[in-house]
């Protein structure tokens, strides 16, 4: 029982991302953006794209930041 | 200057409200300021939840469109001197209210309070973007069922967006005994599927449907909870309220049986 909830849970999230693939941009950004800054200082936005790719997606960062911190 | 915590979910029935109350009683309990701003336009309950309707006379529409000043506004609990409440408006119309107005009140709001709590409405539209615009941090509420975690998930990817310093997960309406016989999903998934900090959990408890707000958080069960969760968001503890604990072993394969049967 536990497991179809649980995998009946996971197939609709999913689902409803695949379907809107788009929507995975902002949740990237925002983790990027929190990863990068424990390492140097951002000084641009953070600019995102998803090329289709023959075995799924090419995802590629723009963004500019200071030299890491040492 | 105060933290300024957005309570949302998405999904609508999930007890945004009565959690945003529950921490507001909670946290002036134990001595800080806190206001709570109900930002539900149209569809406020934050009065009636806290038993405080018949002491507004103001709301947030009066102070955003002049009629009174913000200090009129702010009612005080009768039996909790720390807690304040601005009420939202019964008018349906919101178009009036703009998300820098309610940041202006917000802002205001900060200077003298330790925490300001903003109630969301349900859904995704102007509301919320309104309530979460203002705030620093977001507590996202769900119950165990499919619908509210996916429309958490939904709400997540979109809080995304905003520069917030935290979001945390509050689980409300967990039965321990359904969790013990796998009928709905358990914390863990929840946690696996959104990928957030898990900052409290609230169990099922008949004080709620009965709305006797005043005796939630003298409830054993509900009351601990509560405490725990507004400990792991003051101090950043993780202490979570075990609600499956007399569910499980011999005893409590006893207690979910005499459970389903009534």
């Amino acid at each position: 029982m536990k497991n179809n909830i649980s995998q009946r849970l996971g197939n609709i999230l999913m689902q409803d991302k695949s379907l809107r693939p788009e929507r995975i941009m902002p949740v990237l950004k925002s983790d990027i953006r929190d990863v990068l800054r424990n390492y140097g200082e951002l000084k641009s936005d953070i600019t995102l794209e998803i090329e289709d790719a023959d075995d799924g997606y090419n995802v590629i960062i723009f963004t500019k930041i200071t030299r890491f911190f040492m | 200057m105060a933290r300024r915590i957005v309570i949302t979910s998405g999904k609508g029935g999930v007890g945004k409200t009565t959690i945003c109350a529950m921490i507001g009683m909670k946290l002036a309990e134990l001595g800080f300021r806190v206001a709570i701003l109900d930002l539900d336009i149209g569809l406020n309950n934050l009065d009636v939840v806290l038993g405080m309707e018949k002491s507004i006379n103001y709301d947030l529409l009066d102070v955003i469109a002049g009629n009174c000043r913000l200090k009129q506004a702010l009612v005080q609990h009768e039996k909790i001197p720390n807690l304040y409440i601005m009420a939202s408006t019964n008018s349906y119309d919101d178009s009036q209210i703009t998300k820098e107005q309610i940041k202006s009140v917000v802002d205001t709001l900060s200077q003298t309070f330790d925490y300001v709590l903003l109630d969301c409405p349900a859904g995704v539209e102007d509301g919320f973007k309104r309530a979460v615009y203002s705030a620093n941090e977001a507590i996202v509420v769900v119950t165990p069922h499919i619908s509210s975690v996916r429309d958490a998930d939904k709400v997540l990817s979109i809080l995304a967006r905003y520069d917030l310093l935290s979001k945390n997960l509050v689980v409300n309406r967990v039965r321990g005994d359904l969790i013990a016989n796998y009928e709905t999903l358990d914390l863990e998934e929840i946690i696996r599927f959104l990928k957030i900090k898990l900052l409290g959990v609230i169990p099922d408890d008949d004080i709620i449907t009965k709305g006797e707000t005043l005796n939630m958080l003298h409830s054993e069960q509900l009351g601990r909870s509560v405490s725990l969760l507004v400990e792991n968001l003051h101090n950043g503890t993780r202490k979570i309220y075990d609600c499956g604990k007399k569910y499980r072993g011999f005893w409590g394969i006893i207690r979910r049986n005499i459970k389903k049967r009534i």
